[in-house]
C-alpha cells in the first residue's frame, strides 16, 4: 500500500520542502539531483550537503547532461544515505549496472517521476530551450508528447513507477502528485510535515501517452531495418560515423575501464592494412567504425535503457539510439527480459540453461 | 594384516577396467591391466552416443583411454588372459599368458598397409559384421595400443604356411611370425575384475527371424549404423534393399526379464539405450517414425524420466505396452509384428525394419575365469557379490566391478570400478607421493630471439599418403624464425623423439612445431620430449595436419597440401609468441571432511580410515544412521545388522573424528587446503582437510495425496515396513493390503523416478506374504521397475498371487473412506483394470504409498558454500553423468548416495567407496600441479563485473568487492577459456592461447593469402 502527500502547494516546492527535510533531519546525508549552475540557464547534476544549497536544484528540469545512473556508478558503494531524484531510464540504467556489480542500490533512497522526456543537449547549448519550458510543462499536463523532445523520449514507454521509494506523477495532472511507495520513504517521511493518506497510484492516467509513444516508436522502429539489411543495410545507418566515440562515452551501460576498440588491439599495423587493401581494393579509414557499434551492440544492448544520450551527442545524427534499443528490445525480448525492470532478474547472456532455442539445434 | 603389496592387476579394460586402473595409477601404485581383446576400450567404443545426454560414446572415453596408455603408472597387457592365482590377499602370484600378437609393436607405425593388401575378409566384430576386416588388423581407428595384431585362426600363412604379403609390404618391418605366447608372472597385492558382459545373442529366438529376416538386426548392430564412425557413416539403410526405413520397431527384454532361457534378470540398460536408439534415429532420418513395444520402461537412474518424457514428447516416439510373439517378413521385406495388447487383444503392425534390444549376460569365458581365480558365480552366472559387500567376490583380495556382477549402465559402471579401488587398497601399500622432480633443468630462455624448429610427420601413409610431407616441410624452412626444418617417418616413435632432441641441441632451438596427427592424443607425448630436451614443456606447438588435413581432405591432395602449409605458417606464428609457463604446486592436507553419518557418509569415511587418513564425520542429527534407521529389510539380509556395525566401525576407529549434531557453518578454499566451520550449539570450531564428500542423503516425500493423514489405515512404505518389523499394524485383521506405487515420483514437478519404491514395495509385500500368506495383496503400479536381479523378487512376488494393476497417470487410483468419521477407517480404492478392461474395486485394511525421495533443502545452502551444482530436482550435480559419477568439476568435492540421486543400500555403499577411492587419488598426494595454461587478469582493464564468475564452471574465478577486479585462483583454473570470451573489457587472456598468440596465428593465415592472390 502507498501513500499520497496531501498538498497543493506546487510540486518543485514540494519536492524541496522534502529534500531539504530529509536532509536537515538527517536521514540523508546529500542530496542527488540536477541543479543550476549559473543564472544563463546550465544545469548539471550536482550532490548536495549544504542545505543552503538545495535552492540551486532544479530536479525536474527536461535536460540530461548526462544519465545519472552512469554517474551514481561512480560513486558507489556508500557508507552514508543519499537521495537521489532521477528519471525513470537513468534510474534503469542504475539497475543494469548494479547487476553488474558497477553500483550498489544500498544507502539510496530513490526519486523517479513519469517524465515527460528531455530537450536535445544541441537545442540546450544554443539556449534555445528557455522558450519552450512553459509549452513543455503544458504538454506535460495534457499528457502529450512535446515535439522537441528527444526521439527517444518520444518512444519511451516506461515511466510507470519502477521500484523506487518515491514516484511522483507528473504526466496528466494538473499539479503533480507525490507517493511513497516504499516503506522506507514512509519511515523517513514520519516528522515531515506535509501529512500523508493512503492511496495508489491510478496508472490510466498515463493510457493516453503511452499509446501515443507506442505509435511514434512503431514509426521510427520502422525506419530502421535491424534484420534483413545486411551489411550494406548497415553501412546506411552508420556509414556517416566519424569514429568519436561519443556514443561509448556517454552511455551508461558502457562501463568497460578501457574499451577493447579503444585499445592496442585495433591499431593496426601497415601489413595488415595492406592485407584489408590486397582483399578489398579500397579500405576505409579509420578502420573499423562498423565493427565498433556491432561490438557495441552485442555488448551491451539489450541491456539498453533507451535513454538516448548517444543519439544526442553524436555530431554525424546517426540515429545510434533508435537502433540500439530496437535491437536490444529484440533480444531482450527472446528471454522475456526488460532492461533495468528489476535489480534481481538475471541478465541472459549470465544464465546457462541446457536447453535454449532447440529451434536453432543442438 | 601382513603383507602389503604396490602392485594391482585389474582384468579386463572395458570403461570400468579402465576407470580402477586410472585410480589405482593415480594413487601411486603399479597397475596391471589385463584384456583379452587387441585394444582396450571394451564396449563403449561400440556405441554410438550415450544416455540420457546423447554424448559421443568415443569422444567421451578417448582422452580415459590415451590417459590409461600414458600412464607411467600403467603397463597394458592386451591379448592376455590369467591362468591361475594364487597365494593370500596382500601377496597373490597372478600367472597369466600374453598371446602371441606376430606384429612388433615397437615396430609397428600402425599405416595399415598390412590391412590393406591382406587377402583375409572376414566379419568385422567390431563393426557387428557390416564390414569385412582383414587376418591382420585393428579393432578400430583410436584402438589403444594402436598397433596391429594377426589373427592366428584366420591368417593364411599361420593355418595354412602360405602368403606372408603383410610382411612384404609392412615399410616398418614390423610383422613377426615367430612370435610366441609368453607366460607372465605377477606378484599383486589385490586383483580387480572387470571382465564385463556379453550382448545375448537373439539367434536361438526363432520367432523374431534374427540373421534370417535381414532388417531385423540387434541394438548393437543398430548402434554400429548410427555411429558416424560406423560402416555406413551414420546412415542407416536396411539390408535388403538399401533404402532409408521410414519406420522402426524396438522390442525390448529380448533375453532379459524371460525365465524360459533362464534369464529371471533385468538387463537394466535396455530401456534407455532403446529410448536413445529411438531418439538418435529420429535425429538422422527426418519423419521416421519409431516405436517401442515394451512389457515395463524403466527409466530408473538420474535424469532418465526426463529423457524417456522428452522421447514421448518432443520426439514423438511411440510407446507400446506389450508384447510382441512373432516376428513375420513380408515380400517387401517389411516386417509384420504380432503382438498381445494388455487387454489381451491380439494386433499386428508393420514396419520397415526391427530392432531387437538384447539384454546383456556374463560374458563366455566367465566360467573359465571364476575357475582360474577360485571365485563364485551366481545362479544367473555373474560373478557372486554380497547386497552388504557389493563389491567382493567370494575370495578375498578379489574385487568385482562393471557388469561383471549384475548388469549395469556406463556411470554404475564406473562408480563401481572406483568403488572396488576403495576396498582393494586395503591389501596395497599407499605412500604418499611428492611431486616428480625434473629430470633434466630447464634453459631459460627469456629474451632470446625465437629460433624455432619445425618437423612435419609422415605418420607412413596416413598422412605422407595424402600430403607432400615433403614440400611443407621445405615451405616452413623460409618462415621467420624458423631456423631447422625436416621431415620424419613417424616423429612421436623413439628413434625420430631422439633426432628431435639433437637438433634442439645442435641448432639451439628453443621453440618446436611439429606438424602430426592431433594435440588430443599426442600434446603430451611431445611436451615430454621437449622437457626432456631441457625446454619449457609449453614452448611446443602442433600442427594437426593428419586430421584436418590428410583425413578432411582425403580426396584432394593437393589443396591439403597447402592447407597443411597454412596450419604449419600459422603453428611457427604462434611459436614465435610462446612464452615459457609455470604449473605452480598445491599442498594438499591429507585429511578428509565427510558431511553426513549415513550409510553413505559411514562407508566412505571408513574407507578413507582404512587406507590411513584421518577423517572428520559430520552428521547434524544425534544419532547415526541416516535413512538406513528406518530399514529393516533387503530380503535375505538384515539391514539393522548392518547399521550396528558401521556405527561401531566409525566410533572405534581412532583416525574418524565424529561431530554428532553439528551443522557446517561455513567451507572455505580449494583443493588441498578447505577450511571448514562446524557449529554445535554449545561452540564453533575450524578444521582444515584437503577433500570434502557430501553424503547428505535425501529425505521421503510428504504427500498430501491419496488421503494420506486422514486415516490410521492410510501410510507410507516406510512405516509400512516399520509395521511389519514391530507388528502393531492399526488393525489386527488383515484381509487386504494395497500398495500405489510412484506417490509424488515422475511427475510434473517431480519429474523423476525415486528409484528404491518399487523394490521396497515388493520387498515389504513378500515379507507380509511371507509371515500371513492369506492376505491378499495388490499394487497399482505405473511401471515395475525391478532392475537387475532385483527382477527374481518381482516374479516371485506374482508367484506368491499378488495382484499388479497398472495404472497411467491420467487414470490414478481413486480412494475414498469407508467411514468418514472415523479415524481408522478402512479405505476404498478404485482403479482401472488394464488387463480386465474395466473399473475394480478393492476394500483394504491398509493402503501403503510409496511415497517419492526428495533431496534435501539444505543441499542449496551446502552447494553454495562448496560452490557445486543441483540438477532441477535439487539433488547434487555430479562433473560427469557417464563417466565422473562421484566428481565434481571444483576438485577435491565428491558426492555420494542420495545426495546423488535415489538409489539402494548396495548402490550407495558402492558409490561411498567410489567416492573414497576418488578422494584417495588426491589425498595419496603430498602436492599437485595446478594447469600451467590457465587465465590472467589484467587488473586495469578489469571492471569486476563478475561476467566470468558466472561463467566459470570451476569456480576458479571471483570477484573481490573490494579491489573491484576478478582474482583467479589459481589451483582451480582448467584453462578452458571461457571467462576470456565472455569478458567484454577484454581483461582476461589465457596463458598459452593468448589473444596475441592466437591473433598472430590468424594474421599470419591471412598474409599468407594475400602472398598467394
Amino acid at each position: 500500500m502507498s501513500k499520497i502527500l496531501k498538498t497543493n502547494n506546487p510540486i518543485e516546492q514540494t519536492l524541496k520542502d522534502l529534500l531539504k527535510y530529509l536532509l536537515d533531519s538527517k536521514h540523508v546525508s546529500a542530496v542527488f539531483s540536477l541543479r543550476k549552475v549559473n543564472k544563463k540557464g546550465s544545469v548539471d547534476y550536482g550532490l548536495i550537503s549544504d542545505v543552503a544549497k538545495l535552492n540551486e536544484i532544479a530536479p525536474l528540469h527536461p535536460i540530461m547532461p548526462a544519465n545519472a545512473g552512469q554517474l551514481l556508478g561512480r560513486f558507489t558503494p556508500m557508507d552514508k544515505p543519499v537521495v537521489a531524484v532521477v528519471r525513470p531510464c537513468e534510474f534503469r540504467a542504475f539497475v543494469e549496472l548494479t547487476k553488474r556489480e558497477q553500483g550498489q542500490m544500498d544507502n539510496f533512497l530513490f526519486i523517479t517521476y513519469s517524465c515527460g522526456g528531455v530537450f536535445l543537449l544541441k537545442d540546450y547549448a544554443e539556449d534555445k530551450i528557455k522558450k519552450k519550458l512553459d509549452g513543455y510543462w503544458d504538454s506535460v499536463k495534457k499528457g502529450e508528447i512535446h515535439e522537441s523532445i528527444r526521439n527517444s523520449c518520444k518512444t519511451c514507454e516506461h515511466i510507470a513507477p519502477l521500484n523506487s521509494d518515491i514516484f511522483i506523477s507528473l504526466i496528466g495532472e494538473e499539479n503533480g502528485k507525490i507517493y511513497l511507495t516504499s516503506d522506507k520513504a514512509e519511515k523517513m517521511l514520519e516528522g515531515f510535515e506535509i501529512e500523508t493518506e493512503n492511496a495508489e497510484f491510478d496508472s490510466t492516467i498515463l493510457d493516453a501517452i503511452l499509446k501515443e509513444r507506442a505509435a511514434k516508436k512503431k514509426e521510427v522502429f520502422s525506419k530502421i531495418n535491424t534484420k534483413d539489411s545486411g551489411l550494406d543495410g548497415l553501412i546506411d545507418i552508420f556509414g556517416k560515423c566519424i569514429g568519436c566515440h561519443g556514443c561509448n562515452t556517454v552511455c551508461p551501460i558502457c562501463y568497460c575501464t578501457l574499451c577493447d576498440f579503444d585499445s592496442f588491439n585495433y591499431d593496426y599495423n601497415t601489413p595488415i592494412m595492406e592485407k584489408e587493401l590486397t582483399e578489398k581494393g579500397a579500405l576505409r579509414l579509420p578502420p573499423d567504425t562498423l565493427f565498433f557499434h556491432l561490438g557495441r551492440l552485442s555488448h551491451m544492448s539489450f541491456s539498453c535503457i533507451g535513454c538516448g544520450m548517444c543519439s544526442d551527442v553524436c555530431p554525424a545524427l546517426i540515429p545510434v539510439a533508435d537502433v540500439f534499443k530496437k535491437t536490444g528490445e529484440e533480444t531482450a525480448g527472446m528471454f522475456d527480459f526488460v532492461a533495468g525492470r528489476d535489480v534481481e532478474e538475471a541478465i541472459p547472456v549470465m544464465i546457462y540453461k541446457e536447453e535454449e532455442f532447440p529451434e536453432l539445434g543442438e | 594384516m601382513g603383507l602389503k603389496s604396490r602392485s594391482v592387476m585389474v582384468v579386463g579394460a572395458g570403461i570400468a577396467g579402465i576407470q580402477a586402473s586410472l585410480d589405482l595409477a593415480e594413487m601411486g601404485l603399479d597397475v596391471h591391466l589385463v584384456e583379452e581383446s587387441a585394444t582396450i576400450g571394451g564396449r563403449m567404443p561400440q556405441l554410438d552416443k550415450t544416455f540420457p545426454t546423447n554424448d559421443c560414446s568415443m569422444c567421451i572415453l578417448a582422452p580415459k583411454m590415451s590417459e590409461c596408455a600414458r600412464h607411467p603408472n600403467i603397463t597394458i597387457h592386451i591379448k592376455s588372459s590369467v591362468t591361475k592365482v594364487t597365494g593370500n590377499p596382500g601377496d597373490f602370484t597372478a600367472k597369466m599368458v600374453e598371446h602371441a600378437k606376430y606384429v612388433d609393436p615397437v615396430k609397428c607405425v600402425s599405416c595399415g598397409l598390412c590391412e590393406e593388401k591382406c587377402p583375409v575378409k572376414v566379419d568385422d566384430e567390431f563393426d557387428m559384421g557390416l564390414r569385412k576386416r582383414g587376418a591382420i588388423s585393428r579393432s578400430f581407428l583410436q584402438s589403444i595400443p594402436s598397433e596391429y595384431t594377426i589373427d592366428k585362426d584366420r591368417c593364411l600363412y599361420l593355418t595354412k604356411g602360405v602368403c606372408r604379403i603383410c610382411e612384404k609390404v609392412c615399410p616398418a618391418g614390423a610383422i613377426n611370425f615367430e612370435d610366441k605366447d609368453i607366460e607372465i608372472e605377477l606378484k599383486v597385492g589385490a586383483v580387480i575384475l572387470a571382465s564385463g558382459i556379453d550382448a545375448f545373442d537373439p539367434i536361438g529366438f526363432g520367432h523374431f527371424g534374427y540373421k534370417r529376416y535381414p532388417n531385423v538386426v540387434t541394438s548393437l548392430d543398430f548402434e554400429r549404423m548410427l555411429s558416424a564412425s560406423g560402416p555406413f557413416g551414420g546412415h542407416v539403410l536396411r539390408a535388403s534393399d538399401h533404402a532409408e526405413p521410414k519406420s522402426i520397431a524396438f522390442i525390448q527384454c529380448v533375453g532379459s526379464r524371460d525365465e524360459s532361457i533362464g534369464h529371471n534378470y533385468c538387463s537394466s540398460a535396455c530401456c534407455m539405450f532403446a529410448i536413445k536408439e529411438a531418439i538418435i534415429a529420429k535425429e538422422h532420418m527426418k519423419g521416421l517414425e519409431s516405436s517401442i513395444f515394451y512389457m515395463d520402461i524403466r527409466a530408473f537412474g538420474k535424469d532418465f524420466d526426463k529423457y524417456y518424457e522428452k522421447a514421448k514428447g518432443q520426439y514423438g516416439v511411440d510407446f507400446i505396452k506389450s508384447k510382441v510373439s512373432e516376428i513375420r517378413e513380408l515380400e517387401n521385406g517389411n516386417l509384420s509384428l504380432r503382438h498381445v495388447l494388455e487387454n489381451g487383444k491380439i494386433e499386428f503392425a508393420e514396419f520397415d525394419m526391427v530392432v531387437l534390444s538384447v539384454g546383456l549376460q556374463p560374458r563366455k569365458n566367465s566360467v573359465r575365469l571364476a575357475k582360474n581365480l577360485d571365485i563364485k558365480l551366481n545362479e544367473f552366472g555373474f560373478c557372486r557379490s554380497d547386497t552388504f559387500e557389493p563389491l567382493k567376490t567370494s575370495r578375498e583380495g578379489i574385487y568385482v566391478c562393471g557388469a561383471m556382477n549384475g548388469p549395469r549402465d556406463i556411470p554404475e559402471s564406473v562408480t563401481t570400478a572406483s568403488g572396488a579401488v576403495a576396498d582393494a587398497v586395503k591389501y596395497l601399500r599407499l605412500d604418499r607421493q611428492e611431486i616428480a622432480e625434473k629430470k633434466i633443468p630447464e634453459k631459460d630462455i627469456v629474451g632470446d630471439r625465437p629460433r624455432i624448429g619445425t618437423f612435419v610427420c609422415h605418420c607412413g601413409i596416413n598422412i605422407a599418403g595424402v600430403v607432400d610431407v615433403k614440400d611443407v616441410a621445405e615451405y616452413a624452412k623460409d618462415l621467420p624464425n624458423v631456423e631447422h626444418s625436416e621431415d620424419l617417418m613417424y616423429a612421436c616413435s623413439q628413434d625420430c623423439m631422439n633426432t628431435i632432441k639433437q637438433r634442439i641441441e645442435e641448432h639451439g632451438l628453443n621453440r618446436i612445431v611439429i606438424a602430426a596427427c592431433t594435440p588430443r592424443t599426442h600434446e603430451p607425448l611431445f611436451r615430454e620430449m621437449v622437457s626432456e630436451a631441457g625446454l619449457n614443456p609449453y614452448l611446443f606447438e602442433m600442427a594437426n595436419i593428419r586430421d584436418q588435413c590428410s583425413w578432411a581432405h582425403m580426396n584432394e591432395p593437393e589443396l591439403a597440401t597447402e592447407k597443411s602449409k597454412d596450419l604449419m605458417n600459422m603453428g611457427v606464428a604462434k611459436a614465435r609468441e610462446l612464452a615459457p609457463l609455470e604449473r605452480l604446486p598445491i599442498e594438499i592436507n591429507p585429511k578428509a571432511l565427510v558431511i553426513g553419518a549415513g550409510l553413505a557418509g559411514m562407508t566412505a569415511a571408513e574407507a578413507l580410515a582404512d587406507a590411513g587418513h584421518e577423517v572428520f564425520l559430520v552428521e547434524k542429527e544425534a544419532e547415526l544412521g541416516g535413512n538406513l534407521r528406518n530399514i529393516y529389510y533387503a530380503f535375505d539380509k538384515d539391514p539393522q545388522e548392518l547399521l550396528a556395525e558401521k556405527i561401531k566401525n566409525v566410533s572405534k576407529n581412532k583416525l574418524i573424528h565424529l561431530f554428532k549434531s553439528t551443522k557446517i557453518e561455513k567451507i572455505d578454499g580449494y583443493v588441498g587446503n578447505f577450511v571448514t566451520t562446524l557449529k554445535t550449539e554449545k561452540d564453533e570450531q575450524t578444521l582444515e582437510h584437503g577433500i570434502v564428500i557430501i553424503a547428505t542423503g535425501a529425505e521421503e516425500h510428504k504427500t498430501k495425496e491419496y488421503l494420506y493423514g486422514e486415516s490410521s489405515r492410510i501410510i507410507t512404505q516406510v512405516e509400512f515396513e516399520e509395521m511389519l518389523h514391530n507388528g502393531n499394524f492399526p488393525t489386527k485383521k488383515l484381509k487386504n493390503v494395497v500398495m500405489i506405487q510412484c506417490v509424488g515420483s515422475r511427475e510434473e514437478d517431480r519429474m523423476y523416478c525415486s528409484r528404491v519404491c518399487c523394490t521396497k514395495a515388493v520387498k515389504n509385500a513378500l515379507t507380509l506374504k511371507k509371515k500371513f500368506p492369506n492376505i491378499n495383496t495388490y499394487i497399482a503400479y505405473r511401471d515395475i521397475r525391478t532392475y537387475g536381479f532385483r527382477e527374481k523378487y518381482y516374479t516371485e512376488l506374482r508367484d506368491l498371487g499378488t495382484m499388479f494393476v497398472h495404472y497411467d497417470l491420467d487414470k490414478k487410483p481413486e480412494i475414498t473412506l469407508v467411514d468418514e468419521w472415523d479415524p481408522d477407517s478402512q479405505v476404498n480404492v478404485t482403479i482401472f483394470d488394464p488387463i480386465m478392461d474395466k473399473e475394480v474395486e478393492v476394500k483394504t485394511d491398509l493402503l501403503v504409498l510409496a511415497t517419492a525421495i526428495d533431496a534435501k533443502k539444505e543441499n542449496i545452502e551446502l552447494g553454495k558454500m562448496l560452490k557445486v551444482p543441483l540438477n532441477a530436482d535439487g539433488m547434487f550435480m555430479e562433473a560427469h553423468v557417464k563417466l565422473r559419477p562421484v566428481d565434481f568439476a571444483t576438485d577435491g568435492v565428491f558426492v555420494a548416495g542420495l545426495a546423488h540421486t535415489p538409489k539402494d543400500i548396495d548402490e550407495s555403499m558402492a558409490q561411498a567407496k567410489a567416492a573414497a577411492s576418488r578422494a584417495l587419488t588426491f589425498l595419496n598426494k603430498k602436492a599437485i600441479l595446478a594447469e600451467g595454461t590457465i587465465c590472467e587478469v589484467n587488473d586495469s582493464r578489469c571492471t569486476g563485473c563478475g561476467y566470468c564468475e558466472q561463467i566459470c564452471a570451476y569456480n576458479a574465478i571471483e570477484v573481490d568487492l573490494e579491489k573491484e577486479i576478478a582474482i583467479v585462483n589459481e589451483a582451480l583454473c582448467k584453462g578452458c577459456g571461457a571467462c576470456v570470451a565472455s569478458c567484454r573489457c577484454a581483461a582476461l587472456d589465457l596463458r598459452g592461447f593468448s589473444n596475441e598468440q592466437l591473433f598472430s596465428a590468424f594474421d599470419a593465415l591471412e598474409m599468407t593469402n594475400i602472398l598467394n592472390n
